[in-house]
């Protein structure tokens, strides 16, 4: 048996790894998938059969390797484990040895080895502007590499919004013209992971689902897998509470603030962002940015740069709800619906008469 | 520097833990559990509740481990790095933290259940005993 064909219970016995280090490793890994515990046993069944490393092709557009410094942050599994144990990494600028032509020759001959059934992760988007000439690799656009490079490729993963959305190029004025992954291939599956930059556990945990059962886990509309953007910061927020009892922090430093009330009219994004930092956190798992006392930025929507100032609250809030938990629990869904309403009107007011925001809007608010 | 030595002169105040009464979650979870120890006596379907997918506090935890409480059964797996495992108060009600080899958490969970699966012997794991303990028999009829 070749080394690429064992399954992962093997190379894990092969390490001296026992059944009860496996059941345990699987156990961990459907909870970083995002899955239920009662889907243990299918992660256990699939890695016991899987007996794949495949080729991935990391390739890096307009980007600022944020997404690459968020990945090798990884920690369960980690980064290193992912690469040397579960894939091939056979293309990434920052993380493989090669430079120049030979890295160019590793990436013709992972594609020309695993034509198909290859996987592409990309962060960056991707400029049109100027016949493409605002980021080229070894001479040639962004544009052509990713449309030559996805030709192969049996499914496609956009990490960052930038490259699942145009992030932080594309917004106003978009100078370079830049477009997301998706508006350039249309004909593969690509999935969404946003963030900026995603949290790292949410790209390994991704990557790992693709690894573990060969496809790519269910997405929401804008692409996302829902097992990690399935519910809003705002919905999963341990200060939650405080919102349904009508308790803001008014500034950053009253009161409020240090009893760690809501961030709803600091300007906190969270009831229109879709993400996991609630539940996964950062740093592994010590903390979020609301558990540090500033509000969501929404920096894995579409659009987060050009919303309207980060410190802005997204709509009046309401008034304190009291009574059954589950007169909160509607309320807090039907406010929820109408303060993404009222966003996606402020987002285009902000898009319509864009101006650069100054010191002094940010105090405004 | 100047400059440097009066950021060092910044008096810096700690933030106090979320106090014990922000702990709002952990009364939803044992409510969870009531439903699931049902379910464990009725259907004989033990379930679990990872942790970490859930956006508890500190506070959360800590009210959580306090209203449970530490049962008669308690012990570590080693493999794959330690794993601490201990039945609460609550009778089938299991704490289950599982850690890497560097001791970070890399999995928390409630399992209801009579006994945690990695507790249990692994079938094919007893089959290999029961060889290796034949084939030592054997050798030592050899030997003596």
């Amino acid at each position: 048996m070749s080394e690429p064909d064992k399954s992962l219970f093997d190379l894990l016995a092969q390490r001296g790894v026992s059944r009860r280090g496996f059941l345990k490793f699987c156990a961990t890994t459907a909870s970083m998938l995002g899955l239920p515990p009662s889907m243990s046993s299918a992660v256990a069944e699939a890695l016991t059969q899987a007996a794949r490393r495949p080729s991935v092709i990391w390739l890096s557009f307009q980007e600022c390797t944020g997404c690459t410094e968020s990945l090798t942050r990884a920690y369960s599994p980690t980064i290193e484990s992912l690469i040397f144990d579960a894939i091939s990494l056979d293309y990434h600028h920052t993380l493989q040895a090669a430079s120049g032509d030979a890295a160019e020759e590793a990436r013709a001959q992972a594609m020309k080895a695993n034509y198909g059934s290859y996987l592409l992760l990309v962060d960056g988007s991707i400029p049109l502007g100027e016949g493409g000439a605002y980021s080229t690799i070894a001479g040639h656009t962004n544009l052509s590499m990713l449309k030559e490079v996805a030709e192969g490729a049996a499914a496609v993963v956009s990490i960052g919004t930038c490259a699942a959305f145009g992030g932080l190029p594309m917004a106003n004025p978009n100078p370079t013209g830049a477009v997301s992954v998706k508006d350039i291939v249309q004909d593969k599956p690509v999935m969404n992971v946003p963030g900026c930059p995603p949290i790292p556990n949410v790209i390994v945990g991704v990557v790992a689902h693709f690894l573990t059962f060969g496809a790519l886990p269910e997405l929401d509309a804008l692409g996302r897998p829902k097992v990690f953007y399935g519910d809003t910061i705002h919905d999963r927020c341990y200060r939650r509470p405080f919102y349904d009892r009508g308790l803001f922090a008014k500034t950053f430093d009253d009161e409020g603030a240090r009893n760690g009330w809501c961030l709803y009219e600091l300007g906190c994004k969270g009831p229109t962002t879709y993400n996991a930092c609630a539940t996964l956190k950062w740093n592994g798992g010590t903390s979020f940015p609301i558990q540090s006392g500033h509000g969501c930025l929404g920096c894995s929507e579409p659009k987060f740069w050009d919303g309207g100032g980060f410190y802005t609250a997204l709509s009046t809030p309401i008034q304190p709800v009291t009574g059954a938990a589950v007169t909160a629990a509607l309320a807090g869904a039907a406010v929820g619906a109408a303060v993404a309403f009222g966003n996606q009107s402020t987002k285009g007011k902000a898009k319509a008469a864009h101006t650069k925001v100054t010191i002094d809007d940010l105090e405004k608010a | 520097m100047a400059k440097l030595n009066d950021i060092a002169a910044i008096p810096i105040h700690p933030m106090a833990l979320p106090k014990a009464e922000h702990a709002y979650q952990a009364p939803a979870i044992l409510q969870q559990l009531l439903a699931m120890l049902g379910r464990l006596i009725e259907h004989d379907e033990p379930d679990s509740i990872d942790l970490r997918a859930l956006p508890l506090t500190e506070a959360d935890m800590q009210s959580l481990r306090e209203l449970l409480g530490e049962g008669e059964v308690s012990g570590v797996v080693t493999t794959y790095g330690p794993s601490q495992v201990f039945e609460t108060g609550y009778s089938g009600v299991w704490w289950v933290t599982h850690m890497n080899d560097d001791e970070e958490v890399i999995g928390e969970f409630i399992e209801v259940t009579y006994c945690p699966e990695i507790l249990v012997s692994p079938q094919d794991d007893v089959r290999e005993a029961r060889e290796a303990l034949r084939a030592r028999l054997l050798q030592n009829q050899l030997d003596y």
